[in-house]
């Protein structure tokens, strides 16, 4: 599998091919991102398209000596994350479980019994609303700390911030995490 | 080694992480283990993570790839091209121009052209520049603004030298009274020699007051001034003085 630096070089030569090859190497992990952020799966796809079209605008600026090509990206969609929060703010009220994990039915069961599915279902939808409870900040450390796997200097990378800072934000946002979730009545996994 | 609460908060993660050290960790779940507190946030950061980690991803729709396809490669006008401006164009066409072969020639032909300019053009003189007249009167001219310059040169070295005498400390009046017709060795007397610590006092100087001027606000008698001494008078640097005064550090 071609490298994505290398893949990049080729977009930036006209290769139609190699951008396509980006796209789909790369798509659900930006739209698992913007959607555990935004908890609205209307919002994730918008974002996604715009993360994508920035990304193919811009790509002549990325190096491959900055870092990888996916933590480049993620920074992109982090940046259009915090516009997106600033830009809703006013209008974010209530958090609501309606839009919740819409697409989870879709998903293949792999085997799993009816009952579990709901279950998973279920705990999915709260544990997705305990995240939204979180400040913005702390909500995208634990996201790209926890459900991105991101090491630390990625991170610190990516929202520009020290890494102590990074470390103070994953640990205060796991521990309200842990409270809200309480509050909920989620027990023990 | 003692754990405190606020202890466990902080490095909760690091915990949990097995990024401390095995001291540290030994201290951390003794605390735990005894605190009503520190326990309880444990286990339940703990099993947050669970749940959490435990999360699947979520398939994107089906058609958003599609979606992002065609937005980017569907819309020519935009794409990673590399940026060509209007004034691009003339850039290129002058790229064949813009060698440093080319522009070394360049500059030394327009250098050349220059100088030849010079000489071959024909000047125009005018018939008052050589006459004698005009010659004398510039000569004239020029001696009377050097002499002015000279002048005004020596001068200013007189108030100078002036001003330097009259700051030059003096002996005091009870040893030796200072006559205006004393004799050079009485004054070099007086002014005392280099190497030698004498009981120096430092003198006002001398200055015409300005009608509403205190002889006081002169020499500075005022609490606030920063370049007199306890004395009164101007303390000079070392280099004027010759000799600092005893116990004077300059």
């Amino acid at each position: 599998m071609e490298p994505d630096a290398q893949l990049v070089q080729h977009c930036l030569q006209g290769d139609t091919a190699a951008w396509e090859e980006l796209v789909h190497r790369h798509t659900r992990r930006v739209y698992n991102q913007c959607y555990r952020f935004t908890g609205r799966g209307s919002d994730a796809e918008d974002l996604s398209q715009e993360v994508f079209l920035r990304v193919y605008r811009t790509l002549a600026s990325y190096q491959s000596v900055q870092g990888a090509f996916a933590t480049w990206l993620t920074r992109v969609t982090r940046n259009l994350l915090v516009d997106y929060y600033r830009r809703t703010r006013r209008d974010r009220l209530t958090d609501s479980l309606d839009d919740a994990l819409p697409y989870v039915e879709a998903k293949p069961s792999g085997g799993r019994s009816p009952e579990k599915l709901a279950l998973g279902a279920e705990l999915s939808a709260q544990v997705q609303a305990a995240l939204m409870k979180l400040s913005p900040d702390l909500r995208e450390a634990v996201i790209l700390r926890d459900l991105q796997g991101l090491e630390y200097a990625e991170i610190q990378h990516v929202m520009d911030v020290p890494e102590g800072t990074v470390k103070s934000r994953i640990n205060r946002g796991r521990i309200e995490m842990a409270k809200v979730l309480t509050e909920m009545g989620v027990g023990p996994a | 080694m003692e754990w405190t609460c606020l202890q466990s908060e902080e490095r909760l993660s690091d915990y949990l992480e097995g990024a401390l050290n095995p001291e540290e960790a030994r201290a951390f779940e003794a605390h735990a283990n005894s605190c009503a507190n520190c326990q309880p946030m444990l286990l339940l950061v703990r099993d947050m993570l669970l749940h959490l980690r435990g999360l699947e991803e979520i398939d994107p729709p089906a058609h958003l790839t599609r979606r992002i396809l065609d937005s980017t490669l569907g819309d020519a006008t935009i794409g990673p091209r590399k940026r060509t401006a209007a004034w691009g164009k003339w850039v290129q066409w002058l790229r064949p121009v813009l060698r440093p072969q080319f522009a070394l020639g360049a500059t030394a032909a327009a250098f050349s052209l220059a100088v030849v300019l010079q000489f071959a053009v024909p000047v125009r003189w005018k018939k008052t520049v050589l006459s004698p007249q005009e010659v004398y009167h510039s000569v004239d001219r020029q001696t009377h603004l050097v002499y002015a310059r000279g002048a005004k040169y020596v001068n200013d070295l007189r108030v100078v030298y002036e001003i330097q005498s009259r700051l030059r400390p003096e002996a005091p009046p009870a040893e030796q009274p200072s006559h205006p017709h004393a004799s050079p060795e009485q004054k070099s007397q007086q002014e005392g020699t280099p190497g030698q610590s004498s009981n120096r006092t430092y003198q006002y100087v001398a200055l015409e007051n300005t009608p509403g001027e205190s002889q006081e606000q002169w020499s500075g008698n005022s609490p606030d001034s920063l370049w007199l001494d306890k004395e009164g008078g101007i303390e000079l640097p070392a280099k004027f003085d010759g000799e600092p005064a005893p116990g004077r550090d300059l």
